[in-house]
């Protein structure tokens, strides 16, 4: 077979290799061949799995390159944590509908509102009435509907909420909060809030997003850092992936976190911790943020963390686009 | 690195697993044994790639085999290096060929590098002559 057979197998190698190499390594598996001799399935086996380890080679004796894509791969990481836990999102199941379910369950509900992956309700109860009581008839009532109901709850206030008496219930689909406030600006108030409960498919969406993008990420992190090196100008290519990095790292951080909180934090603070409760999310949620005590954005708000890495990625692109590789032939005696 | 390592036939082998390329007291570049034997083949003269191969093979008598993908790899790793250099590049019967050579550097490398190895060996034979029951060693 002629060496143009053989061509195909080059798609294994990184493009810098390619470039470089390509013709060679084909040529001289070829001559290894013999004369008369084809190289075998298992030479040429091997010719692919030795493209792809180089793919995973980040360049030797370079610090700030392995640092970047380490960087790289815990972005990765993040980016396909993101991924996955938005498809696994697809699989929540539909909430039901909080008005109907406040007129059941509420003594004279005011209203309810369902959303995509949050529903609220409210109703006033009669003033002087005991919260605790007014808890207990709705906790009976969501118990008659099959809900599986736990134990009334009192805050004091002491936490930052209202006074209150509270329990949670959930049926297979749906979490809910119930809470009985004696006392909200000078009214009484018991208000329900719900959301979906995770999918059995939520948590392997996830591992197999988180772990696809740590290979992904590594492999992009290595293929910069390659160019950039090979680059005529790496200076300016370098500054602009750095910033870019820089830019991206804390939305990423902060989604582990909050994913690490959604799938850990048993008690939810009435929101679910839901991770995309307003679509895809790359960012920490309002839930974290307050948890760190870190208010909901006394410099960066949820929102501006959702934009910062689209920036980053520019930069990042506008980079790699910078780093045009040197002529090879000049580049060599 | 020089390791020990027990062969398949249960026999004691020594092999070098991987060493590190120096120029004075800086690290150069940490290399597998192929690419050791890279540069050590390219020291006499330049060579196209499957002549790199074929000499590999020979120098370590059979114990390397350098694969096309391995072998590429590491030439664009010495290259990047600075310790080898293409020489030259010819056409025959319509093929390729790239010759590469050792580059200045890559040669004051492989020579400390040789002689590094040159006196760990010599320090191993000195102590083993020391060894009881051994010709010239303690009684």
């Amino acid at each position: 077979m002629s060496v143009n057979g053989h061509r195909t197998l080059l798609a294994a190698y990184p493009a810098r290799l390619r470039r470089k190499h390509g013709a060679e390594l084909i040529q001289t598996m070829v001559e290894m061949a013999g004369p008369d001799g084809r190289p075998t399935r298992t030479e040429k086996g091997r010719l692919v799995l030795d493209g792809l380890r180089e793919r995973f080679r980040p360049p030797a004796r370079r610090p700030l390159a392995l640092a970047a894509a380490v960087l790289a791969l815990f972005i990765g990481a993040a980016m396909g944590a993101a991924a996955g836990s938005w498809a696994g999102t697809l699989g929540y199941a539909g909430l039901p509908d909080a008005g109907a379910l406040a007129h059941r369950v509420l003594p004279s509900p005011d209203n309810g509102q369902t959303s995509e992956f949050y529903l609220q309700a409210d109703s006033p109860f009669p003033t002087g009435a005991d919260a605790r009581q007014a808890a207990e008839q709705t906790r009976r009532k969501l118990a008659a509907e099959g809900w599986q109901t736990g134990p009334l709850r009192a805050g004091d206030g002491s936490d930052g909420v209202l006074a209150n008496v509270h329990f949670a219930a959930e049926n297979a689909d749906t979490r809910l909060d119930v809470y009985a406030y004696p006392d909200t600006g000078g009214h009484p108030m018991l208000t329900i809030a719900g959301w979906p409960k995770r999918p059995a498919s939520y948590l392997p969406l996830t591992i197999a997003g988180t772990l696809l993008g740590l290979v992904a990420g590594w492999l992009t992190g290595v293929a910069l850092s390659h160019r950039i090196r090979a680059a005529g100008r790496p200076r300016r290519s370098a500054i602009l992936t750095a910033a870019g990095l820089v830019l991206i790292v804390p939305s990423a951080a902060g989604f582990v976190a909050s994913l690490l909180r959604y799938l850990t934090v048993a008690d939810p603070a009435g929101t679910g911790e839901l991770v995309h409760s307003h679509g895809f999310a790359f960012g920490p949620t309002v839930d974290l943020m307050r948890g760190l005590d870190l208010g909901e954005g006394w410099f960066l708000t949820p929102s501006d963390f959702q934009q910062l890495p689209i920036w980053g990625f520019a930069l990042i692109a506008v980079g790699a686009l910078l780093a045009r590789p040197r002529d090879e032939r000049a580049a060599v005696a | 690195m020089t390791a020990l390592r027990t062969s398949t036939d249960g026999d004691l082998a020594i092999a070098i697993e991987r060493l590190t390329i120096y120029i004075g007291d800086r690290t150069v570049l940490a290399v597998q044994a192929p690419t050791f034997f890279i540069l050590t083949a390219l020291a006499a003269q330049p060579l196209h790639g499957y002549g790199i191969v074929q000499s590999v093979t020979r120098l370590s008598d059979g114990e390397v085999n350098l694969r096309p993908g391995t072998l590429y790899g590491a030439l664009d790793r010495l290259d990047q290096q600075g310790l080898i250099a293409v020489d030259r590049e010819e056409s025959v019967d319509g093929r390729l060929r790239r010759y590469y050579r050792l580059s200045d550097s890559g040669a004051a490398a492989l020579a400390e590098q040789a002689e590094r190895l040159r006196r760990h060996a010599a320090a191993a034979g000195k102590q083993l002559s020391l060894r009881p029951g051994t010709a010239g060693g303690a009684a």
